[in-house]
């Protein structure tokens, strides 16, 4: 492998193995309110990992990840209830929110961009239909609990690890002829096309690896939460995952992260009263959507370039 | 059986409603107009809040569709206005928005449900087997009208000329001296208007609340999708075929998952058609 590349790896790849150890640090230490706190922006940061690859780097709104999210958490309750082992039960429901991403994604890959937004926002509102209205195994409005499946400590180790494995997949992923695809996807899908793309395949494939990524991260959100509810994964939730990775950067290696903590702070920790925080999150949302669509990471990267130019000049 | 349909009938004047301006807005400007739930909540608001200041219902009504084509409008100066040239971010301009119109009811009202009262709430139509609610008779008939004065605008005066023109080509009509940013103003002030027409029609069936017309808004996309993103005639067909489908669905297979079946019907129709039902190619308004 040349040095360059090595070097631009071991830079990616440092900042998200420390990510992953603070992740675990703040798991352990936090307690109560904190603690949801931070275990949201876990679960949601490889949730958006998985969106990063379709949003991001494709460029297609997907506003169906709060509903892969919420597959994940029901179905493995589902599967735990039923007295199926942990990591079996884990595993189907990863498989089998994939199996509707393959769906969700035979159906609207062929779409187009407002389409494909309209097609997938409609998709959770089903499923968060189902949610409330299969009350036998999700336990309506009101949700249900979840069985244990692993130990606390395991949850939590597992919960910091997909963090930095999951990061550590998208940067390795997205250097791939797969990223490369999408990006082709991103920046002219018709010329992408004639010039040999399987763009539709490629588009299925993101679709299909980023309800994996939602899944797990909510088989290991339910694990640790206790209880799900339907409001969990509105298609309101999908919204704000479709901001957090906007407001972030689309396609950035970091942009889950930066856009789950800016995302859940807003709503969560910033007590305005009812409402405001959503009003901030819409306003800063469409600000960054104008003045930077590069997102945070876009504008601190461009800053973080002039200043080095500056210094070698100087 | 007639009852369902005559149910259906209604469901279909509301997405109509709702989807003629979504559609005109998309035809005119190319923006998946999300915020247009939030339009029809604030002027669903506005009326509930003039009819309880002791204002009679027929200048609660004036007030909210008035509400809902200001909010509409000042939706387009200060926002979409700017993503007009970056299509791709417009879904999330439209996201942004409906964040903000919607917790604005939130901040303004509070999450309760509220009932809009109506003079004609009690009244009661019967023909044969079919019972038709004054307010539900009520929806048609603002739908009829204001989708009729809707037709003759854009057939018959020069402003909908004008508007059909951009809608055809962009360019083409500017060049041809067509005024488009007054066309994009005009097209959010008519589906601003047509969403208030929706929530003083819909509201008093259902209840005033921020997340009113979440899923009228999911089914008038669909009916738009049906109906092909532009199509003005087509969201009218597409409206009532849906109204129909989803009343069928929730009569003989279950009415928890109603919208559900404006989804069957939505996927049925892209894997056949992946871009709807009439290619965006030949768009027009009319």
């Amino acid at each position: 492998m040349p040095a360059s590349s090595t070097a631009r790896h071991a830079a990616a790849l440092g900042p998200v193995a420390a990510v992953s150890v603070l992740a675990h640090v703040l798991l352990i230490g936090f307690q109560g309110e904190a603690g949801q706190l931070t275990l949201l922006a876990v679960s949601w940061t490889i949730a958006l990992t998985g969106l990063n690859f379709v949003q991001g780097i494709a460029g297609y709104p997907s506003l169906a990840q709060a509903s892969f999210f919420g597959g994940g958490a029901y179905l493995s309750a589902i599967l735990l209830d039923h007295g199926l082992p942990a990591a079996l039960a884990a595993a189907l429901a990863v498989g089998g929110t994939m199996l509707a991403g393959l769906v969700v994604g035979l159906v609207f890959s062929r779409t187009r961009g407002q389409y494909f937004a309209i097609g997938t926002m409609f998709f959770t509102a089903v499923t968060t239909l189902v949610f409330t209205n299969a009350a036998d195994w999700t336990g309506g409005p009101d949700g249900r609990p979840v069985g244990l499946g692993f130990p606390l400590d395991t949850t939590l180790l597992l919960l910091a690890g997909s963090l930095g494995l999951g990061l550590a997949a998208f940067h390795l992923l997205a250097g791939t002829r797969f990223g490369a695809r999408l990006r082709a996807v991103r920046e002219d899908e018709d010329l992408a096309q004639h010039l040999g793309v399987p763009t539709a395949r490629v588009k299925l494939v993101a679709i299909v690896v980023s309800a994996g990524f939602g899944a797990w991260a909510g088989v290991l959100f339910a694990q640790y939460n206790g209880v799900v509810a339907p409001s969990q994964f509105t298609f309101v939730q999908s919204f704000l995952m479709f901001v957090a990775i906007g407001i972030g950067g689309a396609g950035r290696l970091f942009a889950p992260l930066v856009g789950s903590v800016l995302v859940l702070g807003l709503t969560q920790l910033v007590n305005f009263g009812p409402g405001v925080s959503q009003i901030v999150l819409g306003a800063v949302f469409i600000a960054v959507t104008l003045v930077a669509p590069h997102g945070v990471l876009g504008v601190l990267g461009a800053l973080w370039d002039r200043i080095r130019t500056k210094a070698v000049t100087a | 059986m007639s009852q369902v349909l005559v149910n259906g009938l209604f469901l279909g004047c509301l997405f109509a409603v709702v989807a003629v301006g979504l559609t005109l807005v998309y035809g005119v400007m190319e923006v998946p107009n999300f915020a247009h739930a939030g339009v029809i909540v604030l002027a669903a608001y506005a009326t509930w809040a003039a009819g309880d200041a002791g204002a009679p219902f027929a200048l609660a009504a004036l007030a909210g569709i008035a509400c809902g084509a200001v909010v509409s409008v000042l939706t387009e100066v200060l926002a979409y206005r700017w993503v007009v040239d970056k299509p791709a971010a417009s879904p999330a301009v439209a996201l942004g928005l409906l964040l903000i119109l919607q917790n604005t009811a939130l901040r303004g009202y509070g999450g309760a449900g509220r009932s809009l009262d109506t003079p004609y709430d009690t009244v009661l139509f019967r023909i044969g087997p079919v019972t038709l609610p004054g307010v539900k008779v009520a929806l048609v008939l603002l739908a009829v009208l204001s989708l009729a004065a809707l037709h003759l605008l854009l057939s018959r005066t020069s402003l909908g000329r004008a508007m059909r023109a951009v809608a055809q080509d962009r360019e083409a009509a500017a060049m041809l001296g067509v005024p488009i940013r007054r066309q994009y103003t005009l097209a959010f002030l008519i589906a601003g208007l047509l969403g208030g027409v929706a929530a003083i029609a819909y509201a008093p069936t259902f209840q005033v609340s921020p997340y009113m017309a979440d899923d009228v808004l999911l089914s008038a996309f669909v009916v738009v999708v049906l109906g092909g993103l532009g199509s003005v005639r087509g969201a009218v067909t597409g409206a009532l075929v849906l109204g129909v489908a989803e009343s069928l669905g929730s009569a003989y297979v279950s009415s928890a998952y109603q919208s559900a079946f404006g989804f069957l019907l939505l996927v049925l129709v892209l894997v056949r058609w992946p871009s709807g039902l009439r290619s965006t190619d030949a768009r027009r308004v009319a």
